[in-house]
């Protein structure tokens, strides 16, 4: 740059003083590191903790609860929220396994039926979101209550069982090298890396997180914010379906009291991971190690022969721990 | 036929008159959705019908939800409800809601769970819950056939005195150190592998048991709190291949559970008869309705051990009894 | 969505447009935007009243006024936010209908809002980028729709040497910069896409002193990249120190076209509140 003009560059960044301003995006490492602490430390009080079947399991575990919190991921990348995606997943469940068992359906066509009914929901979500301008939270706070409500109508309070076998085959496993893997598991691995491709490396995705952080900005440069608002609730509702096939897979049959904790439980694992509730920052692997998080203490834990109320103690407090460094960290660079 | 007339005259007379006398007794059960309430719903609601009294039903939106029982109840009353049956959310907290209605002479009775202390309500019709946990626990020593026990219990959640009742009955039956009928402390002798909570709900139960399980391979016998948290406890224990060495107990008595003894899931529940608590509450609501007489005490609605497989020294019903004392979709 | 950046050179193509300074280089001035009878009623309010403007090739041109002078609903008129109700704009002598900044965006006119729309946790690169990101080509890019991230790193690179603008790193956030260096950012992203025009709304207001000047000599260069500049400004000092023209408006209408080397600050805020009639203004002290 040795031209006459000076380039232009007064006015220094704030100064890099504190300490907290030397840290990478803690929002991304600190979940893996947590996650990584908690594994040796099982490790340490069980031999069993540390075994292929036992990890394998785990992930059995949160394969449920991981593929609501991808859907959810999205929604509050968005500045938003979707508080009714455990009881939009029992829901879906249900309708699946009602249309495939006394309706006789083929089970091809029950899981597409539920998976529409989910996105439907999404759908719901989304236009009153973005045509209506009402605020998330009050929106999925209306649609949870619906959903639980035509759950448990359509259903009866009555479990549904006998489901033909196309619908728990996800619940199969196959051998790798002695350890069972569920072919579930690997669908949550996949759609977690599936979503993580498109946040990354498309502009919709990019386009996602620059709506969260700045929704003016958005629309003034010419992106459909509305759209991509609408696409992210409708794509969170097919997550939540897929999800409840897994969920009628691992169970084996369609729970109308599924989900219930589901709801907390994928904000739960949204927050661990590192990524804001304001929006517009965070990774959705993170989201992947919260739900980990969650699923190696409560085993560990029940390894140990701790009573669970401390796994719901450890997980407010991590979840504070997640939400206090993800603002330190961020602090810094302002 | 020739009658007709006259009957409807008479009913037509008596109809006002006996609408103005119809008793109106709320039931407040934990929440709208778990089938065991959905079933004493309707036996109130049959009861109700046949004796002629008119039934209100309200709910917490789920269990736990102490402040919506108390304005249910509050409602009710404000209906003109003279008897609240209620299964208590909370067992300490509904107590000063249980007073006020006292307080106005409403006859207040707990189904199902007592309150804290169980002589704050009028009565009590109730499964006694330890007695339950007796039962299944003696089956599960006979089945046993006396080798070495390694117990998984699959409980409810903390704190909660149901889920302590069957618990600590269960292990006095299996002739293991318990606590008595009133601690809330769930017992923990060394024959105990593993305890998780199971929520009640089958897809908890199913990981709890997978955790136990990995904790303790050799284990033979799992007590579970409800039949939901009993076939998730199955799932987990086919899919490691263990189903069949297995002896699994539960509580309740719905038809799904006894199903899932006659198909083998479960070898023995302690069915409760929730329908059984509704008529009698109905029953005590008209009469203190018509003749001014409260019920008072505890009255055991009973519990009968349902197993495919009888063992010897426990009095046990088959399957088929099972069924036709279910509660539940048939 | 797949706008290929223009390089440098291109740049200088942009609308004829020479690099120089100022229309007093042109043998005749060469009107690139004109409006005439520009009218909008927001119910009893009227925001314009018959409002004319011109704005030259290779000019900076400041437009003043009071609050409610029709300054801002003139500007977005002009950059398609707002459909007025009558009068005509043309663009490069063809008449133009914007029925939203998307459109404006099209013709080549892009803006510098007042709050900057930036998206502060995402890089500059990418916000140079926003809504016209590039793809990479081939498979990679049409099927996968996946994005030239090197590409974009580049060009944004090449753009920000280009207006001499001295941040190293195109992948820092943009809340880690000043802002002054965000407001370099959002002026260096519009003049990269505009074809003829860039509108700047405020964009000193917010800076102090050093800042504001680092803001200034970037819209000079901007002028002499060839693209005409419309800069709205409360600040008369730097209005002064950069316009080649000041567009004075008032109550709805263009009250005047002052020339800041002829006629001093204190007549053109007297020209701006009324205090001086337009018909009473020196004749030299009028641009031409």
């Amino acid at each position: 740059m040795g031209t006459t003009a000076a380039p232009l560059s007064p006015g220094q960044p704030h100064p890099m003083n504190r300490w907290t301003d030397r840290l990478p995006p803690l929002g991304t490492l600190g979940p893996l590191i947590a996650l990584l602490a908690a594994c040796v430390f099982f490790a340490t009080q069980s031999d069993r903790f540390l075994t292929g079947g036992n990890l394998s399991l785990v992930l059995q575990q949160v394969m449920v609860v991981g593929v609501i919190a991808i859907g959810q991921t999205l929604i509050i990348l968005t500045a938003g929220i979707d508080l009714s995606c455990g009881m939009v997943m029992a829901l879906g469940g249900i309708v699946m396994t009602k249309l495939a068992t006394e309706l006789g359906l083929p089970p091809a066509l029950a899981i597409a039926c539920g998976l529409g009914v989910t996105t439907l929901f999404g759908l719901v979500n989304g236009l009153l979101v973005t045509r209506i301008k009402l605020p998330p939270f009050i929106v999925t706070l209306g649609t949870l209550n619906i959903a639980f409500a035509i759950t448990q109508l359509y259903s009866g309070a009555q479990t549904i069982t006998g489901l033909p076998d196309a619908l728990t085959a996800l619940g199969g496993t196959f051998a790798v090298g002695g350890t069972e893997i569920a072919w579930g598991t690997l669908l949550m691995l996949a759609l977690f890396a599936l979503t993580w491709f498109v946040l990354r490396e498309t502009a919709a995705g990019r386009h996602v997180y620059a709506v969260g952080n700045n929704a003016e900005a958005t629309r003034l440069v010419g992106i459909p914010t509305q759209k991509v608002l609408l696409g992210v609730y409708v794509i969170a509702g097919l997550f939540y379906g897929i999800a409840s096939l897994l969920s009628v897979a691992r169970t084996g049959v369609g729970d109308p009291n599924a989900g219930q904790t589901e709801n907390l439980d994928a904000i739960t694992a949204v927050v661990l991971g590192g990524t804001s509730l304001f929006g517009g920052r965070g990774v959705v692997l993170g989201t992947l190690v919260g739900a980990l998080i969650v699923g190696v203490f409560r085993n560990g834990l029940t390894l140990m022969g701790v009573s669970s109320i401390y796994q719901v103690l450890v997980t407010g407090v991590l979840v504070i721990l997640a939400v206090a460094t993800d603002q330190l960290s961020r602090k810094g660079a302002r | 036929m020739r009658h007709l007339p006259m009957i409807s005259l008479l009913a037509l007379a008596a109809g006002p008159a006996f609408a103005a006398d119809a008793p109106v007794i709320g039931l407040v059960t934990k929440t709208e959705t778990n089938p065991f309430f959905v079933k004493m719903k309707e036996g109130a609601a049959e009861a109700a019908k046949a004796r002629g009294a008119k039934l209100l039903t309200g709910a917490g939106k789920s269990d736990g939800d102490n402040a919506g029982q108390i304005t249910a109840i509050e409602n009710m009353i404000a209906a003109g409800a003279k008897t609240i049956l209620i299964t208590p959310s909370d067992s300490k907290a509904i107590i000063p809601a249980i007073k006020k209605a006292q307080a106005k002479g409403v006859q207040v009775i707990a189904l199902d769970s007592p309150t804290d202390p169980a002589e704050a309500t009028d009565a009590l019709f109730a499964t006694d819950n330890y007695k339950a946990g007796v039962l299944i626990g003696q089956y599960a020593k006979a089945a046993l056939g006396g080798k070495p026990a390694k117990i998984v219990m699959l409980d409810l959640f903390p704190g909660h005195p149901v889920g302590a009742q069957r618990h600590n009955g269960f292990l006095k039956g299996f002739g293991l150190a318990a606590p008595d009928a009133k601690s809330n402390e769930l017992g923990k002798p060394a024959e105990v592998v593993c305890m998780a909570d199971s929520f009640g709900d089958q897809a908890k139960g199913q990981t709890a048991m997978e955790n136990c399980l990995q904790k303790s391979p050799e284990v033979n016998v799992v007590y579970t709190i409800n039949e939901p948290a009993a076939a998730g406890a199955f799932n987990a224990l086919k899919k490691a291949g263990k189903d069949k060495n297995v002896v699994i107990v539960s509580v309740d008595g719905g038809c799904q559970g006894v199903k899932d003894v006659g198909e083998g899931k479960i070898a023995a529940t302690s069915q409760q008869y929730p329908l059984k608590m509704a008529a009698m509450g109905v029953e005590a609501g008209v009469a203190y309705a018509k003749e001014g007489k409260k019920v008072s005490g505890y009255t055991d609605t009973g519990v009968t051990l349902i197993a495919a497989k009888p063992v010897a020294g426990v009095d046990s019903k088959d399957v088929a009894t099972g069924t036709s004392l279910c509660w539940g979709k048939k | 969505m797949n706008a290929a950046l223009p390089t440098s050179p291109a740049a200088v193509a942009r609308s004829g447009a020479r690099p120089g300074n100022g229309p007093a280089a042109a043998a005749a001035p060469q009107v690139l935007m004109q409006a005439k009878g520009l009218v909008k009623r927001y119910g009893q309010v009227t925001a314009l009243d018959g409002a004319d403007f011109e704005l030259r090739a290779g000019e900076i041109l400041a437009v003043i006024g009071d609050n409610g002078a029709g300054k801002s609903s003139l500007i977005k008129a002009l950059s398609g936010a707002v459909v007025p109700d009558a009068g005509e704009i043309h663009l490069d002598g063809r008449p133009v209908r914007f029925r939203s900044p998307i459109e404006a965006r099209r013709a080549g006119i892009e803006t510098v809002y007042q709050d900057l729309a930036v998206a502060p946790a995402m890089s500059i690169a990418e916000n140079l980028f926003l809504g016209r990101e590039l793809r990479r080509p081939g498979f990679a890019g049409h099927v996968l729709r996946m994005l030239d991230k090197k590409r974009m790193l580049q060009e944004s690179s090449a753009r920000m040497q280009e207006l001499k603008v001295g941040i190293r790193s195109m992948t820092q956030a943009v809340e880690t910069l000043s802002g002054g260096q965000r407001q370099c950012v959002a002026v260096a992203r519009a003049a990269a896409f505009a074809r003829h025009v860039v509108i700047m709304d405020e964009p000193t207001a917010a800076l102090g002193v050093k800042e504001g000047n680092m803001v200034l000599e970037l819209i000079r260069r901007v002028r002499d990249q060839g693209l005409s500049v419309v800069l709205i400004s409360h600040n008369m000092p730097h209005v002064f120190e950069v316009a080649d023209r000041i567009h004075v408006a008032r109550l709805g209408r263009r009250a005047a076209v002052l020339d800041p080397k002829r006629i001093s600050m204190s007549d053109t805020v007297a020209v701006m509140t009324g205090a001086m009639r337009p018909d009473g203004i020196p004749a030299e002290c009028l641009a031409h």
